[in-house]
């Protein structure tokens, strides 16, 4: 893979403002995301598990919340 | 039934517009602003919705538009960047594969109910919310590796859970 020809002029932000920017706005979604979805899945396990569409919301909120790591995990790494 | 000539429709076509420039953005190396359309395309998905709900004119039509212009813009997006070689073409191929395997399977499980009928998978949509995020990430050249075949395993291990309730589970129409 090339590199990317990343122009530094018309520039909304600085380079690395931009990478804050990325950093703060990835942690702060995929925070969000893990309550939310711990909210759901709490809510779901309480719901008739017998039920497929149940079951498919526990597995929905499963992945939400393994999102929600891979998001958290990656501003971590990614930060400046 | 509302018309299908209605707002929230034409917010949802207006997200093809964030592509044209979009590629003059990617073509010039002007990261910020093909980042700002990614990012416009997405807000304009979180307000189609909205619009749908204000002007009571949600159609069955609307569902499936709003699902195909995601499928197509955020799609679209990764076959900008691959082409311009900002992100690596291996997981990009896994996950448009992935896709079309998604469609298809879907189709078959319309034809199994014996009516037009979408699978609900609560799974899927967090695919999807995620997908609007692998362009930013692609254009931003931020962990794109890590994020892109996290996606990718992710998404995989999704397609195989939906594959079974869709093709194999007994049909719970209710549930779609």
């Amino acid at each position: 893979m090339t590199a990317p020809n990343l122009s530094s002029e018309h520039l909304i932000l600085s380079h690395r403002g931009m990478q804050y920017f990325v950093t703060y706005l990835t942690g702060l979604v995929a925070a969000y995301w893990v309550v939310i979805d711990s909210v759901r899945l709490r809510r779901a396990l309480r719901s008739d598990r017998e039920q497929g569409a149940v079951r498919d919301q526990i597995f929905g909120s499963i992945v939400g919340l393994v999102i929600g790591a891979i998001g958290i995990i990656g501003s971590y790494l990614g930060s400046p | 039934m509302a018309s299908n000539v209605n707002p929230a429709n034409a917010v949802t076509a207006s997200r093809f517009l964030t592509l044209p420039p979009f590629v003059w953005c990617v073509a010039n190396g002007w990261y910020q602003w093909a980042a700002a359309c990614i990012i416009v395309c997405g807000l304009l998905d979180l307000v189609d919705g909205a619009v749908a709900r204000i002007f009571d004119c949600i159609t069955p039509f609307g569902a499936v538009f709003d699902a195909l212009a995601d499928g197509i813009c955020y799609g679209f997006f990764l076959l900008i960047l691959v082409l311009y070689a900002w992100v690596p073409w291996p997981p990009v191929v896994v996950i448009l594969l992935l896709g079309v395997l998604n469609i298809g399977l879907r189709a078959k499980y319309a034809r199994r109910a014996g009516q037009t009928v979408n699978y609900r998978s609560f799974a899927m949509e967090r695919c999807v919310a995620y997908a609007a995020y692998l362009g930013g990430f692609g254009v931003t050249a931020y962990e794109v590796r890590y994020f892109y075949w996290a996606f990718a395993i992710i998404m995989a291990v999704t397609v195989a859970h939906d594959a079974k309730r869709m093709l194999v589970d007994p049909l719970e129409l209710e549930a779609a």
